[in-house]
């Protein structure tokens, strides 16, 4: 591997942390929109979306309690 | 992504199976469809629209009716559109999109050595790949595009700009979580049995709904005051620019009476500024001032009299009686008459105390008188500012007036008065907009220190039950989450607006001769045509064309450095292929060349949908290398030609038909064409 390679290497990395969630609230605001995703582009019930994210943040701070 | 092939099957004018197969080509990327006016350019781009996402442009006419007619008559009920593509990985998968009288199927499969496997949530895979909200930049109507510029055309950058980075799914999202959080605040309510929460809870509620209602109006304010401010620039400009001597003469005049008032209105404000801290600074000398000459009057007369402070000094006089020697070295006993006489001495010694306390208050009274000839100084000035100021300004409103009806009496002159009237009402407008864009900050700015003070009494509240406990801790959670969505939509579309402008740019080097350069109004998202004084270049058809297509080009390029982004929240960008139809509409010669050169160059894969006046001269010479394969729209008609004329292309130097009488069935035909037969 060339250092040019390494350092494209490190780059994607560093990226890729960058793109991680940062906590259990970013975490939540990328699972609401792929929810909404689904629901939005017709594979999932319209009518279930609002249920799926009520779940969601039930669980979340359910978690974040125990 | 690239597209590899394309089947249409009885859909529109393609009766029975046509297909063509695109160009993957690296070097050679453009697949170059020949199609003149009415073949089919239109219903072609929109089978690609249809079989992905279900959708039609705006101009597609009759968009419910699909299949084809004359396999109508035939009785046959099924049409369909498939497509194979590539993706970026090599992957191949084919999209089938099928209808027939008992309703529609859409699937997809992955292709691996011709076997075919069925993917899972056909459309949510699409969408991963190019998103419904951004196809409509991918696969381009060129004809039907309006201005991306001007007052129809700012919502249509705004939009554009984010459908490209995903807004519409993450707003969704927003609008769900707020729903939801309403949800739990109320509940919350619900909850409380004693009802003193209840209250503060619907307090919350109706701060917040405020705060976001208003803050939606400044938006909005913020917009229009944009407009009205670019509508007067234009205005001005017109104005400036007049035929007539005289008009011109008052306008610049007006315009230099307008400039010498806004300073002076700056600086009333400023005398006015002065003035508040005149007060603050000197209130102390300024009431103090007859105090302290009457205080000082008191000080000196005592200390003349000796009485303040006292001649001799109480601990001198304590020091000798405690000694019981006198500073002549004689002796005094308590009891003697020179001991009484000195003890006696005690009742008007000055204390050192009290010494100091005086000297204090003669400093500072003395600073106080020595201050006021400062007051008076910066006091008359500031007065003396205030008043030219203000006879100034009232100077300088009447000449505006008297210049304002001189260009109104210009009757003979009625494109003047219709602008100066434009010129009022914008005016009026913007002040309006102005004031109440104030009063919303205003709004926000105490419904936000309400709220913080409603939501600190909450916090402070323990008397929450176990289920209001719930509530509230749900309700925080939304909230948190809430804040994030808003500040990710936030900072995405400030981070947007500089590098869209900067692409922008960048395309219209390429594609213009003048020396002219885009601006976005980040109030409107409008972007403008500006020259190098930073004037706005009023656009003609081409040049507002050019500018939508270096929009264009500049989303498609975002689009694909976004491709790598995780996507957490906001939606991945897509390579994918750039299939446009007609784009060089009202572009002169040479601009169409240089855009046909830079367009193969920006994306992976092309695909142009041309008629002859489109891509005769200036396109051809320009995109010819770049060309992987060509392909001709053909009109075949079951009429007889008779005396009607044979339409032809050229291509390299070969002729081939456009039309062709005397056919079987009428419909429109995909063939081969140019040095790929």
């Amino acid at each position: 591997m060339t250092s040019i390679d390494k350092l494209k290497q490190q780059l994607l990395d560093a990226a890729k942390e960058a793109d991680k969630p940062q906590d259990e609230y970013h975490e939540m605001a990328r699972k609401l929109v792929n929810i909404e995703r689904q629901s939005f582009y017709g594979d999932e019930s319209e009518r279930n979306r609002l249920k799926k994210i009520r779940e969601a943040i039930d669980l979340a701070v359910k978690r974040g309690e125990t | 992504m690239k597209f590899r092939k394309i089947e249409l099957k009885n859909f529109r004018q393609f009766y029975g199976d046509q297909s063509i197969t695109f160009s993957t080509s690296k070097t050679k990327n453009i697949t170059l469809i020949h199609a003149e006016n009415g073949t089919g350019k239109t219903a072609f781009l929109n089978a690609i629209l249809w079989c992905l996402y279900e959708i039609t442009t705006s101009n597609f006419k009759d968009p419910k009716t699909l299949l084809n007619k004359i396999a109508q008559k035939e009785n046959v009920k099924s049409y369909g559109v498939s497509i194979e593509f590539e993706d970026d990985k090599g992957k191949v998968y084919l999209v089938q999109r099928a209808a027939d009288a008992t309703g529609q199927v859409f699937r997809v499969f992955e292709v691996i050595n011709d076997s075919y496997t069925e993917v899972d949530k056909p459309n949510s895979f699409i969408n991963s790949v190019i998103p419904k909200d951004m196809a409509k930049y991918f696969f381009f109507q060129g004809e039907g595009i309006g201005k991306m510029s001007g007052s129809k055309g700012d919502s249509v950058v705004k939009t554009a700009v984010r459908e490209i980075l995903g807004f519409t799914i993450a707003e969704l999202a927003l609008k769900d979580l707020q729903d939801i959080k309403r949800a739990y605040q109320k509940s919350f309510s619900n909850a409380d049995k004693s009802g003193l929460l209840a209250k503060l809870q619907n307090d919350i509620i109706l701060l917040e709904t405020s705060i976001q209602r208003n803050k939606e109006q400044l938006d909005k304010f913020a917009k229009s005051i944009a407009l009205y401010n670019e509508k007067l620039e234009l205005i001005e400009d017109k104005l400036s620019n007049s035929d007539s001597a005289v008009i011109k003469q008052i306008h610049n005049q007006r315009k230099s009476t307008e400039t010498q008032l806004l300073r002076e209105q700056n600086l009333l404000a400023s005398a006015q500024r002065e003035k508040r801290s005149l007060v603050a600074e000197f209130a102390t000398t300024v009431f103090g001032f007859e105090l302290s000459g009457l205080a000082l009057d008191f000080i000196d007369e005592a200390e003349y009299k000796g009485t303040v402070p006292a001649p001799y000094n109480e601990q001198l006089v304590t020091d000798i009686l405690k000694s019981s020697t006198c500073i002549c070295g004689s002796d005094i006993k308590p009891g003697t008459e020179a001991f009484n006489r000195i003890q006696d001495m005690l009742k008007q010694a000055a204390d050192p105390m009290l010494e100091n306390r005086i000297r204090k208050a003669r400093s500072q009274l003395t600073s106080i008188k020595n201050d006021s000839a400062k007051a008076k100084s910066r006091f008359s000035n500031n007065i003396k500012a205030l008043a030219d100021t203000e006879a100034a300004i009232s100077k300088l409103k009447n000449d505006l007036d008297e210049l304002n009806i001189k260009i109104k009496g210009a009757e003979s002159l009625d494109d003047i008065q219709g602008l100066e009237n434009e010129r009022n009402r914008a005016k009026n407008n913007l002040i309006q907009d102005e004031r109440a864009s104030e009063r919303a900050k205003i709004s926000i700015e105490n419904d936000e220190k309400n709220l913080t003070i409603k939501k600190n009494e909450l916090g402070r509240l323990d008397t929450f039950s176990a289920e209001m406990k719930k509530y509230q801790v749900l309700v925080d959670f939304s909230e948190k989450v809430e804040n994030i969505l808003r500040s990710t939509l936030m900072e995405s579309e400030k981070d947007v607006e500089l590098r869209i402008i900067e692409k922008v740019n960048k395309y219209l080097q390429q594609f213009v001769r003048q020396d002219y350069r885009a601006k976005l109004n980040p109030a409107t998202f409008d972007i403008r045509l500006v020259d190098k004084n930073d004037h706005i270049v009023p656009e003609s058809d081409g040049q507002a064309l050019l500018l939508s297509l270096t929009f264009i080009s500049s989303l498609i390029e975002l689009s694909r450095e976004r491709k790598n982004a995780q996507g957490q929240i906001l939606t991945p960008g897509a390579i994918a292929p750039f299939v446009v139809d007609a784009p060089f509409g009202d572009l002169d010669n040479k601009y169409k060349g240089h855009v046909a050169k830079a367009i193969p160059d920006s994306v992976e894969q092309v695909i142009f949908l041309l008629s002859s006046s489109h891509w005769e001269g200036a396109v051809e010479n320009n995109i010819r290398d770049k060309v992987g394969v060509e392909y001709n729209m053909v009109l075949e008609e079951t009429s007889e030609a008779k005396d009607k004329t044979h339409d032809f292309i050229k291509v390299l130097d070969q002729e081939y038909e456009t039309v062709r009488y005397g056919s079987s069935v009428d419909r429109t035909v995909l063939e081969k064409v140019g040095s790929y037969v």
